[in-house]
């Protein structure tokens, strides 16, 4: 192994751990051995992925993964000049409007998938549970151009259906990407009321929608 | 399919889902594999030509019940039959006599413990008089949902709220705090279901909040036992595995975060239940052989392990079942079959 | 049995049966163990004037099976006589 693989390694394995303190530690470690901050962030964004199948696997839970992702936010924060200083201006970030449709209460699954999209770096307006339609529609007018439903009862998935159709209606089905996901929901149903990503898990509906962002 | 579509498949198709989701089941909950006899056998009874599909005589099983006779009056989105005049007491008695249940369950129309708790002596006063027309096991029922202890229903602020804050330490102290108020209400309502000679308790869709209302669901369960060494408890799971949204909170030494059903049934079971019932989850992407397999061997292991009697929970959205308001006929007794069969269980 | 012994399905089912004295297969032959039922008073699934239903019915389990079932050591504490 190369210095570069075993500073790497180090990165990656200091993310896993999920714990601040080892986190800033492998940065500031990196940063003495001449890596540039680009390379860093890349490492770490990679390891952050693994967070997330660990944690759908059951192997790690929210509290790590939300540790992880504040050593990430640090580490940004230490970086920043640096990262600036060499940016090329396509870094893209999101505002991602996400909620429970309305009539439905349940939110755990919900909380988890935005949190999953606020450690992938969206910037998450979350709305709680049964959420009024038009709710969703002012976040789109309002800037957001990725919309998350979740429905967890087959007699209110309906009104992720609905929803779409108001944003069609509207004139805005263009400006933003369409997620949906909750026990019910299949990508037979994603596909037939139009939506653009469904996600089986947070983590897959994070990747799905890194994705897009950067296509 | 999962979410309730009827699909054609080969059988070798319906062999490899089997196959599929079986080692998706076991490598998940880690527990050992079905043998190639036990899948073959899986096959035989999803592919029977028949509609209707039942154990042999001699190995049938009792059955447990959750949410009382709610679903009799209400309409909720979609669940339940929306028979308005349905009385308490005819409710029951419908249970018993008409649909020859094993044992029933008396609940609450706002189905947890923190509403119950508001409306404990109207259950007293009709649970005394039911008991003396019902000949079956007849417990009171509710399900903790400790999600009803934070905001904005709740004192406690929200911990996945505060998570997205990174107030990590803020949403832990939540979740604790959650835990011990809805241990404490389960501490009331056992106490006092004790005046009317109730025969005991059941806590369904136990750890819907996560790992915190586990632990406070085993605390209120050994509390419970304390006072009633007779009681009748019994304790049904809301997922597969314990949500770790604390990620920390222990019980009898041990994180319960992640837990499969073969590890919650040894916690239940030193918190002092006497029936445990595991849940697996239906993928409503997947085939009904997919998930029934996956079923299958996730709970034997539970069933194996168990010193308690298992009522493994089959319905929309668990135990194989679609996710779907009218379960298929032809599915359900399948996954009965199979989980009887193969599984083991004690009862459904 | 279940719920009182934590007994699992083939136990409770022989313990139920040998209580009965009938074979556990017998257990679910409908009219062959009604008729059992309506001798030994511990309730049948219809309605039959006069059998035994609900708390006599379960006074009378409680002496089959060997268990104390909390509702009736409820109701026999409300007796004043």
């Amino acid at each position: 192994m190369t210095e570069y693989d075993v500073r790497a390694k180090a990165l990656k394995d200091a993310v896993i751990s999920c714990k601040v303190p080892e986190i800033l530690k492998a940065v500031e470690d990196a940063k003495a051995d001449g890596m540039e901050a680009v390379p860093i962030i890349e490492i770490m964004s990679e390891a952050m992925g693994e967070v997330g199948v660990l944690f759908e696997r059951g192997r790690i839970f929210l509290p790590h993964v939300l540790s992880a992702a504040a050593g990430m936010n640090k580490t940004m924060e230490i970086l920043g000049p640096e990262l600036k200083a060499n940016s090329t201006g396509n870094e893209k970030s999101a505002i991602v409007v996400i909620g429970t449709v309305e009539g439905d209460v349940h939110d755990i699954g919900k909380s988890i998938c935005s949190t999953m999209l606020q450690c992938g770096g969206f910037d998450i307006h979350d709305l709680g549970r049964d959420v009024p339609k038009q709710l969703f529609i002012d976040e789109i007018k309002n800037g957001a151009t990725f919309c998350g439903m979740s429905a967890l009862m087959t007699s209110t998935m309906m009104v992720m259906k609905d929803t779409i159709d108001i944003i069609v209606e509207q004139g805005l089905r263009d400006n933003v990407t369409v997620m949906v996901g909750g026990a019910p929901i299949t990508q037979v149903f994603a596909d037939k009321i139009g939506a653009d990503i469904y996600g089986e898990s947070a983590s897959e509906t994070t990747e799905k929608a890194k994705a897009i962002l950067n296509s | 399919m999962g979410d309730g579509r009827r699909v054609r498949m080969t059988k070798q198709q319906i062999i490899d889902d089997i196959h599929a989701g079986m080692a998706d089941g076991a490598d998940a909950a880690r527990v050992p594999e079905l043998s190639e006899e036990e899948m073959e056998r899986i096959c035989e009874i999803v592919c029977d030509k028949n509609k209707i599909v039942s154990v042999e005589p001699g190995k049938e099983v009792v059955l447990s019940k959750d949410a009382g006779t709610t679903k009799f009056n209400m309409a909720n989105n979609g669940c339940g039959v929306g028979i308005p005049s349905t009385g308490l007491l005819d409710g029951q008695l419908i249970y018993e006599r008409c649909f020859a249940f094993d044992s029933m369950e008396f609940a609450w129309m706002d189905y947890s413990i923190k509403p119950t708790k508001a409306v404990i002596d109207f259950m007293l006063i009709n649970y005394e008089q039911m008991s003396q027309m019902t000949t079956m096991p007849l417990v009171m029922g509710a399900m903790p949902n400790m999600g009803l202890y934070f905001a904005p229903d709740g004192p406690h602020a929200n911990p996945t709220d505060l998570m997205r804050e990174f107030k990590i330490e803020e949403s832990m102290a939540a979740s604790e705090a959650a835990a011990d108020q809805l241990t404490n209400d389960i501490g009331y309502i056992c106490e006092r279901i004790g005046e009317v000679g109730c025969e005991g308790f059941d806590f369904d869709t136990t750890a819907s909040a996560g790992d915190a209302e586990f632990v406070a669901t085993l605390r209120g369960i050994e509390n419970y036992r304390k006072i009633d060494p007779e009681a009748y408890i019994e304790c049904g799971m809301s997922a597969e595995n314990v949500l770790g949204i604390h990620g920390s909170m222990e019980y009898d030494g041990k994180i319960v975060a992640g837990m499969y059903p073969h590890e919650q049934v040894k916690l239940v079971e030193k918190a002092g239940a006497n029936i445990f019932g595991p849940v697996v989850n239906t993928n409503s992407s997947r085939s009904f052989a997919w998930n029934v397999a996956r079923s299958a061997v996730i709970v034997k292991e539970c069933e194996k392990v168990s010193n308690i009697p298992v009522h493994v929970n089959l319905g929309m959205g668990v135990g194989g079942i679609p996710m779907c308001e009218l379960p298929p006929t032809d599915i359900v007794g399948r996954s009965g079959k199979i989980l009887i069969e193969i599984a083991n269980v004690d009862g459904i | 049995m279940q719920f009182a012994k934590n007994m699992k399905i083939d136990e409770a089912k022989k313990y139920v049966a040998d209580k009965l004295e009938v074979d556990p297969f017998q257990l679910t032959e409908e009219n062959y163990i009604r008729d059992i039922r309506d001798k030994l008073g511990i309730g049948i699934i219809t309605g039959l004037p006069g059998s035994a239903m609900g708390m006599s019915a379960k006074m009378n389990m409680e002496d089959l099976l060997g268990i104390k079932i909390k509702n009736c050591e409820h109701f026999r504490n409300q007796l004043k006589r």
